[in-house]
């Protein structure tokens, strides 16, 4: 049920990015669509990670697993700003 | 006697009918690739659905020296010395007994330690004690079966009922199951691992032994020498899952709760187990510890591979089960001995050495040998020192169960994902794994009252949960 939720809120993000995306009028090419669409099952992954620790009752486990990938995702997210969609707005 | 027969007929017909389900069931296990060894496979049933390396059948998953590997007698180990060597007989008083005196004798009162851990501990144990009374008798005792006469009506074949030898060894693990095991195998009888003798003290003599040895059609004993008929060959292996939590408070009674309530288990299950086999009129050895070494028997049951801590790493339980078996003339196909990266982990993870109170886990290399009259040298393994190990904490202490990175409280597909980069033998990933397992805090002490506090059907051996 929780990775339902998850699944619905992360795809959910998704469309709403995908729409920011269209609404600003940024180009973006399939080789960055690839890394964004990456970068969003990254984040499923590191959720359903943290979640299953959590179910497990290791709620150590999902503090350090989280701090670490977690920690991946953000620098991921900020890459993906900088990279791609500053650019993406700037050539509007 | 005709009545008897029909009975059995359909009895059988019905255990047929459900084996064939179990080995629909058992036929679940993918291979995934070809070794050169054996094939590596994913079952759910037999290994919750992790990766693991069915060897064939003349492969054995351990290297053993046989100049040096002697049958061992069973005078030998810690059990037995602590009855008849001077040199046990002025052991130190073992933990477990001082925290007794403290709390039940009202000398003084023990953090951790209350009067429901005790109670839940004694009760635990209460069938684990009742090789005295006949449980694992090597001769049928009252019951059923007797009354019925069921072992008179000569062997069962499994062409009764259209059924292969495989499919009736598949019934007689599904029997096993039902009596509470929590898994099963079959292997032939490697006569190394028999005790070279049974230790039988009386009142004169505390260190005697009577010996055990093959017999033509010699079954039991007879002048005081016990005799296995050579016809004998087959060992059932069947191990008991303890509870997860129970272990997570060792070295707390909570945990040898859960050990002597794996030994009540292992006294029920073999004897009927044995009873089952008898009923099926071939003859049957039930033994928890007894008659011979359990772990190499489970091992080429193909129950799982030896760890360092020298208990048997099953791969769907882990470190956190008990052994017994039965041993059988009843013709069972074996299974085979099964490999799933245990030595090479246990080789870089040092956890449950470190973790030792005792300090009786070698933290080197694996040898031929160790240095206490009780291990029995001849195989290459980590040879643990059965002495300190006792006198620590007579038979609680379960820390090397504890903090063992493959005891887990199921088998979700987050440690399913880890086995499989166990299988790849990469010693630098294994560390990587072994510090991430301790950061997320697998292997602490779970405190007694947080264990009471906790939800019972968390609490349970819920066996669903590790598949």
């Amino acid at each position: 049920m929780v990775e339902f939720f998850l699944g619905g809120l992360i795809t959910s993000g998704f469309i709403l990015f995908y729409s920011h995306t269209r609404k600003n009028g940024m180009k973006i090419s399939i080789f960055q669509w690839m890394i964004i669409i990456a970068a969003f099952v990254y984040l499923s992954f590191v959720s359903a990670t943290v979640v299953e620790f959590v179910e497990e009752g290791t709620f150590k486990g999902a503090a350090v697993i989280g701090c670490i990938m977690g920690f991946a995702a953000v620098i991921w997210g900020i890459l993906i700003n900088r990279f791609i969609l500053t650019k993406s707005t700037k050539k509007k | 006697m005709t009545d008897n027969t029909i009975e059995r007929r359909s009895f059988l017909k019905r255990l047929g009918l459900s084996s064939a389900i179990l080995v629909g069931g058992l036929s679940s296990s993918r291979i995934i690739a070809e070794t050169t060894d054996g094939v590596l496979v994913r079952s759910d049933k037999d290994y919750g659905k992790f990766p693991v390396e069915r060897l064939k059948q003349n492969c054995i998953p351990y290297d053993m020296d046989s100049e040096i590997l002697k049958q061992m007698s069973e005078k030998r180990n810690v059990f037995s010395r602590n009855v008849w060597d001077p040199l046990r007989l002025n052991r130190p008083e073992t933990e477990e007994n001082i925290t007794y005196e403290n709390l039940v004798k009202g000398k003084g009162e023990i953090p951790d330690q209350t009067r429901l851990d005790y109670a839940l501990m004694a009760a635990s144990w209460k069938y684990a004690n009742m090789d005295y009374g006949g449980v694992y008798s090597w001769e049928l005792q009252d019951g059923m079966v007797g009354g019925m006469g069921l072992e008179k009506l000569g062997t069962w074949d499994p062409e009764e009922l259209d059924m292969t030898w495989n499919e009736a060894t598949a019934a007689v693990k599904h029997a096993a199951l039902f009596y509470g095991a929590s898994t099963a195998g079959v292997a032939e009888l490697n006569p190394l691992w028999l005790y070279s003798d049974r230790f039988s003290p009386d009142r004169k003599d505390r260190s005697r032994a009577l010996p055990v040895r093959p017999g033509d059609e010699r079954f039991g004993l007879e002048n005081d020498v016990w005799y296995i008929p050579e016809s004998m060959n087959r060992v059932v292996a069947v191990a008991f899952e303890e509870d997860f939590y129970g272990i997570c408070n060792s070295p707390g009674r909570l945990a040898s709760a859960a050990t002597g309530n794996g030994y009540s288990r292992m006294a029920f299950t073999a004897s009927t187990l044995a009873d089952f086999i008898r009923a099926l009129g071939y003859r049957a050895i039930p033994a928890g510890n007894g008659i011979g070494l359990s772990i190499p028997m489970a091992i080429d049951a193909g129950l799982g591979e030896l760890g360092r801590n020298g208990i048997l790493i099953n791969p769907k339980f882990g470190p956190r089960i008990r052994l017994a078996k039965v041993i059988t003339d009843m013709p069972l196909i074996p299974d085979s001995p099964i490999k799933f990266g245990v030595t090479e982990f246990c080789e870089d993870c040092m956890l449950c050495a470190e973790h030792c109170p005792s300090g009786s886990i070698p933290d080197g290399k694996r040898t031929w040998s160790g240095t206490s009259v009780s291990n029995n040298p001849g195989v290459l393994k980590w040879y643990i020192h059965p002495e300190t190990c006792y006198d620590f904490n007579g038979f609680s202490c379960s820390n090397c169960k504890r903090v063992c990175p493959f005891n887990k409280p199921n088998n979700s597909w987050l440690h399913k994902m880890i086995r499989e980069f166990i299988e790849l033998k990469a010693g630098s990933l294994n560390k990587i794994m072994i510090s991430l397992d301790q950061a997320s805090g697998y292997g602490e002490q779970l405190s007694d009252m947080d264990f009471w506090k906790m939800d019972g059907n968390q609490s349970i051996t819920a066996r669903e949960k590790m598949e």
